[in-house]
C-alpha cells in the first residue's frame, strides 16, 4: 500500500481538493453559517442601513404566525399522506417485479420515466390531469360513477391536497419499488425454504422472513423520501402555488414567500432553519433507531 | 408436475399484474404525450375524447417560435453540460485525494461532503441569494454552473470516492516507479479504469441541473431562464393557455432524461442502492 500508507506528508492531497472544497464553500457551507446568523437579523432585500439584531424575535414571530404554522400543518399532510401510499404500491410492485425474472429490465425502464423526468413536468403533467373540464381523471371517475359532476380539483382546499399527493405517489413510488426490489434480491432462497418447511403460509413468509429482511432499506427508503417529500417545491408550486387558500402552501413555499414576495430574508432564513433543524432531528433519530435494529439483530445472530 | 404448473402460473400472473402496474404508471404520459399532439378542438372538449380522432404534430412545430422556448433550450444545455464537465473535473480530483491519500482531516472533510448532500435547499437558498447577488452572478451562466456545480459535488465524490477505493493500487504503483506524477497517474489510469462510475456522475450533474426549479426560478430573470422555468412564461400566458405545445415542449424537455436513465439504468440502480441494501 505505498500509495496510501508510505506518501511523505506533503501538500498534494490538499490541492486535489482545493477546486471542489471551494465551490463547495462558496455554495454550501457559508450559506448554511449564513443563514443561521442573517436569521437573527432584520435583513432587507435591498439594504439601506445596516441589519439590525434581534435576536430570536423572527422564530417567536413564526410559531405566532397562523401561516408558518399550518404550513407545517400542510408539509405534515403532505408527507404523512403521500408516504404510506407510496410505500404499499411500491413495495407491491416490487414483490411483483421480483418474480418478473426475463424481462425486467423492460419493466423497471418504464418504472424509472417518472423518476426521471423534472418534477416541473410531472407538476404541469398533473395539473392538466386534473383539470375540471378537459381532464382524464374528472373524465374517467364520472364514466365509472364515483362522482356525479366534475371535482374542480385544483381549487377546492382539501382536494388540492390530494391532488398533489397522488401526483407525488406517482413520482416517488419508482423509487421505492427499485430500493426495496434490490432489497429483495439479497434475501436468501434458504429463508424461505426454511420457513415453508416450518409450515408457514404467504403471508406467514411474507411478515416473518421478508419484512424482517428488509428492514434495513426500508428505513433508507423512508428517511430519504420524507427528506425529499418535505423539501419539495417545484412540484407544488407548479400544481397549485400553494393554493387555494393556502391549503397546499408547504413550508418550503412559506420560505420562498416570505424571503422573495415579502422582502423580510431574516424571517425566510429562520423559517428554512426550522426546516433544517426538523429535518436533521429527523434523521438522527431514524438513524439511531436503525443502528440499534442492527445492532439488535447482530447480537442476536 | 404441479409444482411446475404452479411455478407457470405464478409467472404469468406476475407478468400480467405487472404490466397492469406498468400501464397504469404510465397512462398519465401518454394522456400527455396525446394531449401534445391533438388539435384545439379536441384538446378542450367536455367531455374529453380518450382516444383522439385525429393528430397533428403542429405543436411541436410552433414551439421553436412562441416566446424565447429557444433561448430556454440553448440555457438549458449550456448550463447542463458545463456543471457536468466541471463538476466532473473536480469531484475527480476531490475523490481521488480522498481514496488514495492519508491526510489531515480526510475523515472530516468527507463527512462534511457527504453532509452536504442532505442538506433542503430552502436552508441555503436566501444566503445564496445574497452571495450570488454579491458576485454580480444573478441571472447569468456562470452563477447558475457554479450553484449546480455545488450541489453536484457531494454526491459525485461520494461515488467516485467508493469506485476509486475498489480499483487495486499496483498499476498506480508501478507508473509511480516509471515516473509518473500523481496527475499523469489519475488521468492515464484511474479514470479509464472508472469509466462505469465517470459516465454515471456526469450524468448526475447534467440531469440535476437539467431538472432544478427552485433556484433557476429565484435566481433566474431572462438571460440565463433554464426550460423548467421557461415553460410557463413561454406557454401558459394570462390570456391563452397552450397546453399542446406546452407538453410537446415537456416531452422533448424530458428526452434527455428518459433516455439517459434507461439506457444508463444499471448504474443508476447502483448508485441508488448503494450502501442501502446490506450485501
Amino acid at each position: 500500500m505505498i500509495t496510501r500508507g508510505a506518501l511523505r506528508k506533503n501538500l498534494t492531497p490538499y490541492y486535489f481538493l482545493l477546486p471542489a472544497l471551494l465551490v463547495l464553500a462558496v455554495v454550501i457551507l457559508y450559506p448554511v453559517f449564513s443563514n443561521l446568523i442573517m436569521s437573527l437579523y432584520k435583513v432587507k432585500l435591498f439594504r439601506g442601513a445596516g441589519d439590525e439584531f434581534i435576536g430570536l424575535t423572527h422564530y417567536a414571530k413564526l410559531f405566532g404566525s397562523r401561516t408558518f404554522v399550518n404550513s407545517i400543518w400542510s408539509s405534515v399532510r403532505f408527507t404523512l399522506y403521500s408516504l404510506p401510499v407510496a410505500f404499499v404500491l411500491g413495495l407491491g410492485m416490487a414483490l411483483i417485479f421480483n418474480e418478473i425474472k426475463k424481462y425486467r429490465p423492460v419493466f423497471t425502464g418504464f418504472l424509472l420515466i417518472p423518476w426521471a423526468i423534472a418534477p416541473v413536468v410531472t407538476g404541469y403533467m398533473w395539473r392538466w390531469l386534473f383539470h375540471d373540464s378537459f381532464g382524464l381523471v374528472n373524465h374517467t371517475l364520472l364514466s365509472l360513477g364515483f362522482i356525479d359532476a366534475n371535482v374542480p380539483w385544483l381549487a377546492q382546499p382539501d382536494a388540492a391536497m390530494g391532488a398533489v399527493v397522488v401526483a407525488n405517489v406517482w413520482r416517488f413510488m419508482p423509487y421505492i419499488t427499485i430500493m426495496l426490489l434490490a432489497g429483495l434480491q439479497g434475501v436468501s432462497a434458504e429463508l424461505y425454504e426454511a420457513a415453508h418447511v416450518d409450515g408457514a403460509n404467504v403471508f406467514g413468509r411474507f411478515f416473518h422472513v421478508t419484512l424482517p429482511q428488509l428492514k434495513h432499506v426500508i428505513g433508507v427508503v423512508f428517511l430519504f423520501a420524507t427528506i425529499w417529500m418535505v423539501n419539495d417545491f417545484a412540484l407544488i408550486f407548479i400544481m397549485t402555488e400553494g393554493g387555494p387558500a393556502k391549503a397546499t402552501q408547504v413550508v418550503p413555499i412559506t420560505v420562498y414567500r416570505i424571503a422573495f414576495e415579502h422582502l423580510r430574508l431574516g424571517k425566510g432564513a429562520a423559517a428554512a432553519l426550522i426546516l433544517l433543524l426538523f429535518l436533521l432531528a429527523l434523521s438522527i433519530v431514524f438513524i439511531r433507531v436503525l443502528f440499534r435494529a442492527e445492532r439488535r439483530s447482530g447480537d442476536a445472530n | 408436475m404441479r409444482i411446475k404448473t404452479q411455478e407457470k402460473v405464478r409467472a404469468y400472473l406476475a407478468y400480467g399484474l405487472g404490466s397492469v402496474f406498468v400501464l397504469a404508471l404510465v397512462m398519465p404520459l401518454i394522456w400527455v404525450v396525446t394531449t401534445s399532439m391533438r388539435p384545439l378542438s379536441e384538446m378542450t372538449r367536455t367531455p374529453p375524447l380518450v382516444f383522439p380522432r385525429s393528430l397533428t404534430f403542429h405543436a411541436y412545430i410552433e414551439m421553436w417560435d412562441t416566446g424565447p422556448f429557444v433561448k430556454y433550450f440553448a440555457n438549458s444545455m449550456v448550463i447542463s453540460l458545463s456543471t457536468a464537465l466541471i463538476a466532473l473535473a473536480f469531484s475527480v480530483c476531490a475523490a481521488y485525494a480522498f481514496a488514495r491519500f492519508r491526510f489531515r482531516g480526510n475523515t472530516l472533510l468527507l463527512m462534511v461532503v457527504v453532509m452536504s448532500q442532505m442538506l433542503p435547499g430552502s436552508s441555503i437558498l436566501i444566503p445564496l441569494f445574497q452571495v450570488i447577488r454579491s458576485f454580480g452572478l444573478l441571472d447569468t451562466h456562470v452563477g447558475m454552473v457554479l450553484i449546480y456545480t455545488g450541489f453536484a459535488i457531494p454526491f459525485c465524490t461520494w461515488l467516485l470516492n467508493g469506485y476509486f477505493r475498489a480499483i487495486p493500487t499496483d498499476l498506480e504503483q508501478a507508473a509511480l516507479i516509471d515516473g509518473c506524477n500523481r496527475l499523469q497517474l489519475l488521468y492515464r489510469i484511474v479514470l479509464p479504469l472508472a469509466a462505469p462510475a465517470i459516465v454515471a456522475v456526469g450524468t448526475f450533474a447534467f440531469l440535476l441541473s437539467w431538472n432544478e426549479f427552485l433556484f433557476a426560478f429565484v435566481f433566474t430573470k431572462s438571460q440565463a431562464l433554464t426550460i423548467p422555468v421557461g415553460l410557463r412564461a413561454a406557454f401558459l400566458g394570462q390570456y391563452v393557455n397552450k397546453y399542446d405545445q406546452l407538453f410537446a415542449a415537456s416531452l422533448i424537455f424530458s428526452l434527455p432524461p428518459i433516455a439517459l436513465f434507461v439506457g444508463l439504468q444499471r448504474y443508476f440502480v447502483q448508485g441508488l442502492t448503494a450502501g442501502a441494501v446490506k450485501g
